[in-house]
């Protein structure tokens, strides 16, 4: 059976203002099962006025377009209301979920790290 | 004296009832109550196997006489032999039947006492004769006869009791019918019916009465030999006339309806049974209900309820089964819909379109239409074939909307004569969700049968597996993303030319996300289960091969074989297409693109250069590799939808 889950830590590092960024941590299947809980978490960070959300996807073993989608639907929102972002970070190592975001064709829409730190710092140096 | 046969009595309890009821249906069973209902019940024919006794009285007269005067001194008949075997006796009554062994016959009148018959238990009748008792002092056991009439209800407590219900009666030998027959008599089954009937009571109640009665007169019936049912005072001597059955029948009516001793021979030893009928409640209430069948009052209230329940689940079995019928023709009328439904996403296709060999299978994860998969192949004009396959995300009646919206809309597209791209671009203009919460991957191909080449482009969606080619494999990088995100898709494109023995295979992604013990199936396997299954293969074949290789599919499944029939001489094509706007040129999508598309350096500079020149007059620039021969040859053009030509979005929905 697939199992997943999602947690969230705090985001240290060199972003400059940690106030209104959020680190999102998921692992397992996020597949239709999971994505309800992804967007609750999601929309929850958003109304609480998080700006730029960095989700941890590397230990993702598979990700479906649904859940693919809820992270687009978060990056609508977090463009149009608070000019935020959403980066998302997996390891060049996990070559499946590369992949499947690869097929989804949201290179555009999502920006992908190897890792979180590199994230952090794209942030930073973004704002 | 015998032992008492068991007895019984009028059961008080409602589950005491039913065994009484049942036992009360029973051949030989003869309860209190029938007694006093006339029951149409017919005694089987009640053998007693008396043995012979002979009674060395000189018969006095028959019947009735009241004075008999057989003075037989000491008449001692010891018939402690008279048994009536009860064993034999086929009754269950649980009547007693009392035999008086020893009639002792008084001596004054002929006095038949001991009923002879000794009742027992309530329902035991007691026959009696009467006899006539010549000889009064003739007593033969004991005391006053009477045996007992253990059996009955009554019985165990009155076991001296002579006779039972008639012995009751007159001692002296007034009994006219009691009297005559002795020993005779005995076995009359009617006897004992009646005995039964009365019975019940007779035992018990004033037996002890009588018995002293019947002694003073010296006429005794010793109830003693109880016998099943009926029990004869087998008496010798006495003249009086032999229907000692009827005898009894009188006493035991008598007994059953007063106390009083009214009857002939029987008297009123009823005493006992009348209180016993009115203690049971449920007999009360029977005797206010009227059923048309002969049974005891008791057990009426039983059967009435038993009646009302068996009609009220006979009602409610009656409405289910209407209504079990109703839902099945509810439920086949549903499913003739949702094959309608089903139909609208994935129509049933020929095996042959245009000179392709097409195979299509579908299975819902959920049952009928449950999923969002779909499909189509059509003819969008002549010499063309077109394919579309997607899966919209999520389950249920909404994705089923989404399904068919996405489907249609596209089909109509490709029949306006724009390719692949352009309608996926289209349609992702005209399908978008702000809230991108609902979309379609799709992947929609069109096939030139004039030049045998496939161009496909995918929104979100795994591109086909393409097995025989004599070029490179399409590439998949910097796919477009879904149908409804409100973001420009239907960017990339590939062409390529489909030779003989080749073959196309477009699948959702339930295919390759089958579950199997390593994890998911993946696009590897499945092209490698897909070029085991020969050089046509059917989809539904490769359905269930996936499913066999998978532990476990959740999500539909969809697929669409497609394998050129025509042998077309057309050189090797490969061409991949890629719109670029100024956020691709600058994220670094292009550069990428180019790279895997193994343009070199110097001309990947300069394809650059002139996509941001183009991109600086239409907006976007259209990146065209063709990969046919060995080296790469890069074309930019402007696209050629101009952004103008589908300026206005229209908005969907409500």
């Amino acid at each position: 059976m697939s199992f997943f889950y999602i947690t969230d830590e705090p985001a240290s590092g060199d972003a400059g203002s940690c106030d209104d960024v959020a680190m999102l941590v998921a692992g397992g299947d996020i597949d239709f099962a999971a994505s309800p809980q992804l967007r609750e978490r999601l929309a929850d960070y958003v109304s609480k006025g998080k700006r730029h959300l960095v989700v941890d996807l590397s230990a993702v073993t598979f990700i479906d377009s649904t859940a693919i989608g809820v992270l687009v639907g978060a990056v609508m929102r977090l463009r149009e209301h608070e000019h935020g972002t959403m980066t998302v970070v997996c390891a060049e190592e996990n070559k499946r979920v590369l992949r499947i975001f690869d097929i989804a064709g949201v290179e555009n829409l999502i920006e992908l790290h190897g890792s979180r730190a590199e994230a952090l710092l794209a942030l930073a140096m973004a704002s | 004296m015998r032992a008492p046969l068991p007895h019984r009595r009028a059961p008080r309890t409602i589950a005491a009832g039913l065994l009484a009821l049942a036992a009360s249906l029973g051949p030989a069973a003869l309860s209190a109550g029938a007694a006093e209902s006339p029951l149409g019940l017919s005694l089987p024919p009640v053998s007693l196997p008396l043995p012979p006794i002979s009674l060395p009285l000189p018969s006095g007269g028959s019947g009735g006489s009241p004075k008999v005067e057989v003075t037989v001194p000491s008449v001692t008949v010891t018939v402690p032999s008279v048994e009536v075997s009860v064993g034999g006796v086929g009754v269950t009554t649980p009547s007693v039947g009392v035999t008086t062994p020893n009639a002792n016959v008084s001596g004054s009148g002929a006095t038949v006492t001991g009923g002879g018959v000794g009742v027992s238990s309530t329902s035991v009748g007691t026959s009696t004769q009467g006899q006539s008792g010549g000889s009064p002092p003739s007593e033969k056991t004991g005391s006053g006869g009477g045996s007992s009439g253990g059996g009955g209800s009554s019985g165990s407590t009155t076991p001296t009791n002579p006779s039972g219900g008639a012995g009751g009666s007159e001692p002296r030998g007034t009994d006219p019918h009691g009297g005559g027959s002795s020993g005779g008599s005995g076995d009359s089954p009617t006897a004992h019916a009646a005995s039964l009937g009365a019975g019940t009571s007779a035992g018990a109640g004033q037996p002890a009465a009588q018995a002293g009665r019947s002694r003073k007169n010296g006429s005794h019936l010793r109830g003693g030999a109880a016998s099943g049912r009926g029990r004869r005072g087998s008496l010798g001597g006495t003249p009086g006339a032999g229907d000692g059955p009827s005898a009894g029948l009188a006493g035991s009516l008598a007994l059953a309806r007063s106390s009083t001793g009214a009857g002939a021979g029987a008297d009123g030893s009823s005493g006992d049974p009348g209180t016993h009928h009115a203690s049971n409640p449920l007999e009360a209430i029977g005797k206010q209900i009227p059923l048309p069948i002969p049974v005891p009052d008791w057990s009426k209230p039983i059967i009435l309820a038993l009646l009302l329940l068996a009609g009220w689940f006979a009602v409610r079995s009656r409405v289910a089964v209407r209504r079990a019928l109703k839902l099945e023709r509810q439920r086949a009328l549903l499913l003739k819909d949702v094959d309608t439904m089903q139909e609208a996403l994935v129509p049933i296709v020929p095996a042959r379109v245009g000179g392709l060999a097409v195979s299509v299978a579908y299975r819902p994860a959920d049952g009928p239409a449950a999923g969002g998969d779909f499909y189509d192949v059509f003819v969008p004009a002549r010499g063309k074939v077109a394919v579309i396959l997607g899966d919209v995300a999520g389950h249920g009646p909404g994705a089923l909307k989404q399904a068919a919206l996405t489907r249609y809309t596209l089909r109509a597209y490709l029949q306006t004569g724009l390719e692949p791209r352009a309608a996926l671009a289209l349609a992702g203009r005209v399908l978008g969700d702000p809230t991108a919460e609902q979309f379609a991957t799709v992947v929609v191909g069109l096939y030139d049968t004039r030049d045998g080449c496939l161009t496909f482009a995918g929104a979100g969606h795994p591109p086909p597996l393409v097995q025989g080619l004599q070029t490179r494999e399409p590439l998949s990088v910097c796919a477009s993303p879904p149908i409804g995100w409100t973001v420009p898709t239907g960017r990339r494109q590939t062409t390529i030319s489909l030779p003989r023995g080749s073959l196309v295979c477009f699948y959702s992604d339930g295919l390759i996300e089958a579950r199997c013990k390593e994890g998911l199936l993946g696009r590897e396997r499945l092209g490698e289960i897909l070029g085991s299954l020969g050089s046509r293969p059917k989809a539904e074949k490769l359905l269930g091969r996936v499913r066999k290789a998978a532990e476990a599919t959740p999500d539909d499944m969809a697929a669409c074989i497609l394998a050129p029939e025509v042998t077309l001489v057309a050189p090797p094509t490969h061409i991949e297409e890629f719109e670029v706007d100024a956020q691709a040129l600058a994220n670094g999508l292009a550069q990428r693109f180019l790279e895997t598309c193994e343009v070199p350096l110097p001309e990947r500079e300069r394809t650059l250069g002139r996509a941001g020149d183009t991109i600086a007059v239409y907006g976007a620039a259209l990146l065209s590799v063709d990969l046919s021969g060995r080296g790469a040859e890069v074309e930019v053009a402007p696209p050629e939808h101009a952004p103008e030509a589908v300026a206005g979005r229209p908005q969907v929905g409500a």
